[in-house]
């Protein structure tokens, strides 16, 4: 018995280990193929264009951010809500086989892998946006924003249920009990799970910021300094996942395209950082 | 059939209670009036007093696999009557649980719960608040840390808050299942003065395993005993005609002599 317990404790630190390392290996990697990059300072990252295959290149970072901020505050606006309300209605609406059905249908559909999901958005809601608002094209920020709400809905959808759910029964009862309606309660308890429901939304915008295929597949890649919802942009995961393959190793372009993965990084690790802290104050 | 107790009438009358947990019947079937001013409800553990007392106001409709059958009054009309507002219910007859379940959220917010919830204008809080407070004998307590968190507050101060809450509400019955049996003796009788002073107005139905206590607040008492109401009657009239029964409590018989 206490063999055992040894070697379990044993495989949990050294799994726990080897994530760290894992971690740190890939910080590390990431800054030493990025900091070549500012040796000639800042400079030429404030340009407003990023081309980085003309003569000369250029590495203006600007556009692929504003690409990136738009297509993810897009898809959060609409896909954070939604999640919060779904994880309500599975926690504390449904019962019973519904509970259990609408469940697993939330984590099965946190398993569909993201270049099913940018298919699906190429397949139905490109050809539909297009048709519906009258536009050029079917790519553009809006088309990947609502494919990238609909990957982080089960994940906001996860961990808002998770959320709920630590609410201690007494505290519902607590709250029927000074005559509060059905709605009431389940207002009650969402407002009694604010930390964790906002724990939810960080590892929601974590998921939504870290995709690649899904973008690189749906935003007509095409970039702008201010993007517009219905026009195609050029997010940073989709260039790293575009340039990455193709651009000469060591060169300017290669240590640039470094940088943006460093930002990313530096993003989404505080995201994730930020939603831990929160969920256990 | 309603007799009258000091010229009062009956504020709740039961009427072959039952509740059943799945196919288990854990009470019933109980018929009894229930009078403004204090009623004590005595019995051993798992005799069926708490269940009792959410069967007062609809405790038990959210819990899954929970039956309730028979008819409870409050004041003519049955609660359980279809088409019954049961928010309505709860908030005339207000209930304080075992164990204090203050909301995480400061001591303001946690007796502006149910006011707030019926629509209580915003102005009037202030009033209502500390009303409460003072009526549970928390306000020179905590008067100066209104927004404090609740959980800041000792368990004794957590219950009397848990009390100020469900008064913020105004009922006119107020259950509480064992209300000082967390605290500690000196805590314990400050709550049990809060009781009696609250049955003046109010009526107030007490689970308490401890004898004395139920002989000090007088009024009336219900004796459980495995599921089934044994007796009812005087207090000190039912505890000298059932000494072996409540000497089953948890409490040191030692102590009920
Ligand atoms: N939620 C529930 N689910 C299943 N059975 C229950 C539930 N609540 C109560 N019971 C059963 O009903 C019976 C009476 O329980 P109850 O809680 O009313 O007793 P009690 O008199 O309040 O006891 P105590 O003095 O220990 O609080 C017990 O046998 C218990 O197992
Ligand atoms: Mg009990």
């Amino acid at each position: 018995m206490r063999a055992e317990e040894r070697a379990l404790e044993l495989a949990i630190r050294l799994g726990a280990f080897t994530a760290v390392i894992v971690l740190a290996g890939i910080i590390t990697l990431v800054l030493t193929e990025a900091l070549p990059a500012l040796r000639r300072g800042l400079g030429p990252f404030l340009d407003t264009v990023w081309a980085p295959t003309s003569d000369p290149p250029r590495f203006g970072l600007a556009p692929l951010i504003s690409g990136s901020w738009t297509v993810t505050s897009l898809a959060l606006v609409g896909g954070l809500p939604l999640g919060v309300i779904c994880a309500l209605f599975i926690s504390e609406v449904a019962a019973g086989p519904w509970q259990e059905a609408s469940r697993a249908l939330v984590e099965l559909t946190a398993a569909v892998p993201s270049v099913v999901w940018g298919y699906l958005g190429l397949s139905l809601i490109a050809p539909g946006i297009k048709d519906l608002l009258d536009l050029p094209t079917g790519l553009t920020a809006l088309t990947a924003a609502v494919v990238l709400a609909a990957m982080a809905l089960p994940t906001v959808t996860a961990v808002s249920i998770d959320a709920l759910r630590a609410v201690p029964a007494d505290l519902r009862e607590a709250a029927s009990a000074l005559g509060a309606t059905r709605w009431e309660v389940v207002l009650t308890v969402a407002l009694l799970a604010r930390r964790g429901l906002l724990s939810a939304g960080l590892m929601g915008t974590g998921r939504v910021m870290g995709e690649t295929m899904a973008v690189l597949m749906l935003t007509g890649n095409a970039q702008a300094l201010v993007p517009a919802p219905l026009s195609p942009v050029r997010t940073m995961t989709a260039t790293l996942a575009a340039e990455m393959g193709e651009c000469v190793r060591m060169s300017d372009h290669y240590h640039a395209l470094f940088l943006v993965g460093l930002i990313l990084l530096a993003i989404t690790l505080s995201l994730n950082l930020l939603a831990g802290a929160r969920r256990w104050p | 059939m309603t007799v009258q107790v000091d010229g009062r009438r009956p504020k709740i009358r039961v009427r072959h209670l039952e509740v059943f947990y799945r196919r288990e019947r854990i009470l019933g079937s109980v018929s009894v009036d229930i009078y403004p001013g204090i009623t004590v409800i005595l019995g051993p553990s798992g005799s069926g007093k708490t269940t009792f007392l959410r069967a007062l106001n609809r405790m038990h409709d959210a819990v899954v696999g929970m039956f309730v059958y028979g008819k409870v009054f409050l004041d003519n009309r049955d609660i359980y009557a279809p088409g019954t507002n049961v928010p309505e219910i709860r908030r005339r007859v207000g209930l304080v649980f075992q164990k204090p379940n203050p909301f995480p959220l400061s001591i303001y917010d946690n007796v502006a719960y149910g006011p707030r919830r019926h629509g209580t204008p915003r102005r009037h809080l202030d009033e209502i608040v500390r009303w409460s407070l003072e009526q549970a004998g928390l306000w020179e307590e905590v008067k100066n840390r209104l927004r404090a968190p609740a959980h800041r507050l000792s368990g004794g101060q957590q219950q009397r808050l848990c009390i100020a809450r469900a008064l913020a509400v105004r009922p006119e019955v107020l259950l509480m299942d064992e209300p000082t049996s967390a605290l500690d003796p000196l805590a314990a009788a400050r709550v049990e003065g809060l009781i009696a002073r609250l049955a003046r107005d109010l009526t107030v139905v007490v689970v308490t395993h401890d004898i004395e206590q139920a002989r000090r607040l007088d009024g009336r008492a219900l004796l459980f005993q495995g599921g089934r109401l044994l007796a009812s009657g005087p207090t000190r009239r039912l505890l000298s005609s059932h000494r072996d029964h409540h000497a089953t409590s948890r409490h040191d018989p030692a102590r009920a002599t």
